[in-house]
């Protein structure tokens, strides 16, 4: 009994911290609390293909786009009083469009899976963005399209914090459903396919289908994210269905783990904050993510979740302390190697700067004079330090490591 | 006849592999492929399962061509087959690589709206599967850090699943033990009781073991099909299988 009771206590708390964030953390941070919802939602329907189908999309934003596109026109006809749906269920317009546009548009893509899927998706993207340009009648060309959201009921939904609550409700929505999806038999046999496309086909499955079904489900709910970004911004243009989107939904998903349900939960919340607030700070901020991609591809294939998810024994049988000290030592040299790159990247950047402004190259609240010997002289020391200290940190780690899963082994044996 | 291959041929690029070849599957047999490296043994199978399209011929299953159906129809139609290299779905659980075998026979084709977990039909069956196998202590394993003779039996285990009129299976006891051998071998004969089977297979002393029936297939063409006995003695046989055969038995 208390142990169900612990257990939806931790739900509770959850839906708790959810329904009251705005007025927790502030109306300020609402716009990023909304940004995150769609990129969470657009995410997940993203690993529906790469995680679970094993299928690698350079195009996703098309059916995220066009949901968003569709979705703003219905809100325009709404505005003039041609049509009428009330603004919450706006994003079933998305969800419709993505749908559709997934099941024609992969209807080509998914006869192929691996290098060839991946170059139709890039083609399909790169033709959607060009021809929505050119088209300026139906997309608004540069501009885009905008619209307003109506009242509904007594909700205005002028305030983006009455716009956060219709976010959550369909962030949970396509959660349980996605979530759902993986425990149905099709689920079950989209990782069967994804592990091995030809013994599927020999125990009855036509995986060209499977395929084209998961790539349909999958851009119904890029739609819906495309719904909410329309609902959120009140405007969508070209580039919302362009090859930016769709490789800020493949980072989003890959670092946050593309093998765990939740890694694109994580991945989406993450980097969809840094890239919010680090944007207001430094304008390398693609810069920095892509380090940070480029690390966790050669460092941490599994993601964030991954790297979550290998502590879970080790926290279950009470070793964590075991590993907590040796992490602690890893994180001077952690800090300064990411400081020595900051301050190298940063340096470089207002230094080119300077060449046409002449403004004085300010970086950590100091100004540095680059005919001087100081900022070399730091990026001498933090590259030594840095450098010397990581390679030392990793030995530590790495022991440690060892230590606890020959203690793991033990523990399972006996 | 459960099975018939009349006059097939197939080649890659200019290689002729398989030329007229002839087979004739009772039903109800286990029905033995010999024949040396290179013969065109699993070309024959890829033939027969839909992996290749022959050029020229006729394929019956059950008196019903299946001349240019893919994988998928035909075990559909109730052929099964394993692999000679071990093709089960590597980073699934063992349990879940035998469930998803046996989804589609069982009628669980794309379906959408049930937990997979509540069929309960489904997951007894699996597990019954799986003892056969005697993997059931392995169940929640992950199917490739399985040992190579446990992931063989896998690889059987959801040939068989199927619950498919003809199982065909290519050299099931390769790179295993003695003892392992007899195992897969025992396990082989209770799972086809009532069934069809075609088993291709280099170790002689399965073969006389299983076989009611042996066809040789030297290069492409089958030049005798037979009881175990009479091909021991077949003359042809003898001069274009030599060694083996006597060394077996």
């Amino acid at each position: 009994m208390r142990k169900i009771l612990s257990k939806y206590l931790l739900w509770l708390m959850g839906a708790a911290l959810l329904i009251f964030l705005p007025q927790i953390a502030g109306a300020s941070s609402v716009p990023l609390f909304n940004q995150i919802g769609i990129a969470i939602i657009f995410a997940l329907a993203y690993n529906l293909l790469l995680g679970q189908s094993g299928l690698l999309s350079f195009g996703h934003a098309v059916y995220f786009g066009l949901g968003g596109f569709v979705t703003v026109q219905v809100m325009l006809w709404v505005n003039d009083k041609a049509f009428w749906l009330p603004t919450p269920l706006m994003p079933v317009v998305g969800a419709l469009t993505g749908m559709i546009s997934g099941w024609v548009l992969g209807y080509f893509s998914t006869r192929r899976h691996g290098t060839a899927f991946a170059m139709i998706t890039l083609a399909i993207v790169e033709l959607m963005s060009a021809g929505a340009l050119m088209l300026n009648t139906l997309s608004g060309g540069e501009e885009g399209i905008s619209a307003w959201r109506e009242s509904w009921l007594w909700i205005s939904f002028g305030s983006d914090t009455e716009v956060y609550y219709l976010i959550l409700a369909w962030v949970v929505l396509s959660t349980v459903v996605l979530y759902g999806f993986t425990l149905t038999p099709l689920g079950r046999v989209t990782l069967a396919v994804r592990d091995n496309g030809e013994r599927a086909q020999f125990i009855g499955y036509n995986t060209y289908l499977v395929r084209h079904i998961v790539f349909i489900i999958s851009g119904t709910f890029a739609g819906v994210a495309g719904g909410l970004l329309a609902v959120n911004t009140e405007l969508i243009n070209y580039e919302t269905m362009g090859l930016l989107d769709s490789a800020i939904v493949l980072i989003n998903t890959f670092i946050g783990g593309a093998g765990f349900f939740s890694g694109p939960i994580l991945g989406a919340i993450l980097l969809t904050t840094m890239q919010m607030s680090l944007s207001n700070y430094t304008e390398a901020w693609l810069f920095y993510q892509g380090i940070i991609f480029i690390l966790m591809v050669m460092f941490a294939p599994t993601g964030l979740a991954g790297i979550l998810y290998v502590h879970a024994p080790v926290v279950k049988r009470g070793l964590m302390h075991r590993l907590l000290p040796a992490y602690a030592k890893g994180f001077l040299p952690l800090a300064v190697s990411a400081g020595t790159l900051i301050f190298l990247v940063e340096f470089i950047f207002h230094w080119e700067v300077q060449f046409y402004s002449a403004d004085p190259i300010v970086v950590f609240g100091i100004t540095w004079e680059p005919a001087s010997v100081w900022p070399w002289l730091v990026l001498g020391v933090g590259i030594a330090v840095g450098g010397g200290g990581m390679r030392y940190a990793i030995r530590v780690v790495r022991q440690q490591w060892d230590e606890v899963n020959a203690l793991l082994k033990d523990t399972t044996q006996s | 006849m459960i099975l018939q291959l009349k006059n097939v041929h197939k080649s890659f690029d200019k290689t002729k592999i398989i030329f007229g070849l002839n087979l004739e599957v009772i039903e109800g047999e286990r029905h033995a492929v010999i024949g040396p490296n290179g013969a065109g043994k699993s070309t024959m199978y890829n033939l027969i399962s839909g992996k290749y399209e022959p050029e020229e011929g006729e394929i019956l299953l059950k008196g019903e061509s299946i001349f240019g159906l893919s994988p998928y129809q035909i075990s559909r139609k109730g052929l099964s087959r394993s692999f000679q290299i071990t093709n089960i779905f590597h980073r699934l659980s063992v349990f879940e690589n035998v469930r998803c075998a046996l989804m589609w026979p069982m009628g669980f084709h794309f379906t959408l709206f049930r937990k997979v977990a509540k069929i309960k039909k489904l997951n007894d069956s699996t597990m019954e599967i799986l003892e056969r196998l005697r993997l059931a202590e392995r169940r929640d394993i992950i199917a490739g850090t399985l040992t190579h003779s446990e992931q063989r039996a896998l690889e059987i285990g959801m040939t068989i699943a199927s619950g498919a009129e003809v199982i065909l299976l290519d050299e099931p006891t390769a790179g295993m033990s003695r003892s392992e051998t007899d195992d897969t071998v025992d396990l082989i004969r209770e799972a086809t009781q009532g069934k069809t089977l075609l088993v291709v297979e280099h170790d002689m002393s399965v073969i006389f073991n299983l076989a009611d029936r042996i066809s040789v297939l030297v290069y492409g063409e089958i030049i005798a099909t037979d009881t175990p006995e009479a091909i021991k003695r077949n003359q042809r046989v003898q001069e274009a299988y030599l060694g083996t055969v006597n060394e077996a038995t």
